[in-house]
């Protein structure tokens, strides 16, 4: 996971995503705002309609303890365990494409510099 | 705009769970690849509106002939909801242009009014006209709002829970009611004002995802985490509560059809129900295909449009003989 890292974050300075040192990234959190109405960052708070998105990259997919994914994201799960920064950068960009059946209600994001900020956000909020 | 070909398919599909034996006629339209159908609306010439929410565009589908044709909405486009305006166009709620899109089927006109620059991304769901021909909407960012079609003005208010605005129904009377997703709550807009009156479903946490009113202006309230389907009565401030049979439900669209039936559909059973509130009793029609999807319903009298998001299509189910 930490050779992926380099490169995600100089793709972001590059985009100019980030703020500044020791602050979020302020295109990935602008980014974060298509996810927010359903997920939270926020460790353990899993009661909106997704799973919090605290400590996501590496994470086990549909793995999060009590929280009721669809069926589709458990047979997904079976073939690709973990979210991998290269995972997360295909289901942002075409959710029900990569998932035909998930429940989640997003359009996706098509633009890859987005994509690239949201996972580097995500990433900078530690879990 | 470009012409396509479709597949139709005209099947009998059969009921299950504690349904009446019933084989409804129903007809499958597949859209164009890529399409990704979300929200549908009667247009007034008989064609189907529909939202191509991946491909940033207003489809139309004539059920007669089987034509299909798309209408480009704008860059960044993707539209999530539509509904047919009093003026007869569609009006549609953009959550890619963050914009309340309008577009004339006479002229072919396209007029976009995007929110106000402060209130940020809104994750724009869904529309509804007051009696007042006011459009309503919902952004499940935590907002709601209104447009003034005659002005153009646009005002946006914050939900009092924040996130989670999705449904929203006008009533026969053309007041207009809205649901909170990640708030499971129903709001009443008072008009004048635009200050929202908050009302407790019953269930906690219940995660009230659409709302539809029936002819005598009941609010008809799908729960996603609760799976029920519940029924608040403005007039005494009662509500009722019906578990959607099955196991896990996962209630996500409602509809009140012209003869008061309910259409709710349910994720776990990748089916839509309709409820008879007279008789208590539910049929079941089966999605075209294993993850169908269908987000939201809507018909005119004798139609009822189902718009599968997974396998993008559209069903049509015919509830009367013509």
């Amino acid at each position: 996971m930490k050779l992926l890292l380099a490169p995600l974050a100089a793709g972001a300075v590059a985009a100019g995503a980030w703020a500044g040192p020791g602050q979020k990234p302020i295109a990935g959190e602008q980014a974060f705002q298509k996810c927010y109405a359903c997920h939270a960052t926020e460790a353990g708070k899993n009661d909106l309609t997704g799973p919090s998105l605290h400590g996501i990259v590496g994470r086990r997919v549909a793995a999060v303890p009590g929280f009721d994914y669809s069926p589709a994201l458990k047979r997904f799960a079976a073939e690709n365990p973990h979210w991998t920064h290269a995972l997360i950068d295909r289901y942002a960009a075409d959710p029900e494409g990569l998932v035909p059946g998930t429940s989640m209600t997003f359009h996706g994001m098509p633009d890859p510099r987005e994509r690239q900020a949201l996972i580097a956000y995500l990433e900078s909020l530690g879990g | 705009m470009r012409f396509f070909s479709i597949l139709l398919a005209s099947v009998a599909l059969g009921c299950a769970s504690a349904a009446s034996a019933q084989s409804p006629d129903t007809q499958i339209f597949q859209l164009p690849e890529g399409a990704r159908v979300h929200d549908v609306a009667p247009a007034p010439d008989g064609t189907i509106w529909y939202t191509a929410q991946r491909q940033g565009a207003l489809g139309i589908l004539d059920p007669k002939s089987g034509k299909i044709r798309q209408i480009p909405l704008g860059p960044n486009s993707a539209p999530h909801g539509v509904i047919q305006g009093p003026d007869g166009a569609a009006w549609i709620t953009d959550g890619g242009q963050n914009a309340i899109v309008r577009f004339d089927p006479k002229t072919e006109k396209i007029d976009v009014w995007k929110l106000p620059e402060e209130v940020g991304y809104a994750n724009l769901n869904t529309g509804a006209f007051d009696g007042d021909g006011i459009h309503w909407f919902t952004g499940q960012n935590g907002i709601y709002g209104r447009i003034d079609p005659k002005t153009g003005k646009i005002d946006v208010f914050k939900d009092p829970d924040g996130r989670g605005p999705y449904g929203i129904a006008a009533t026969p009377n053309g007041d207009i009611y809205y649901v909170s997703l990640a708030g499971s709550h129903l709001a009443k807009i008072d008009r004048v004002s635009g200050a929202a009156t908050i009302i407790e479903p019953p269930t906690p946490a219940q995660g009230a995802r659409r709302v539809w009113s029936d002819s005598k202006g009941n609010l008809w309230v799908s729960e996603w985490n609760s799976g029920n389907l519940s029924r608040y009565t403005p007039a005494t401030g009662e509500w009722k509560v019906w578990r959607l049979p099955g196991e896990k439900p996962k209630a996500y669209a409602v509809y009140v059809d012209e003869r008061d039936i309910v259409w709710v559909t349910d994720f776990a059973a990748n089916a839509t129900l309709t409820f008879d509130p007279a008789t208590g009793q539910w049929t079941t029609i089966k999605g075209s295909e294993e993850g169908a999807n269908v987000r939201q319903i809507l018909g005119r009298p004798g139609e009822v449009y189902l718009p599968e998001s997974g396998t993008n299509r559209i069903m049509v189910v015919r509830t009367s003989k013509k």
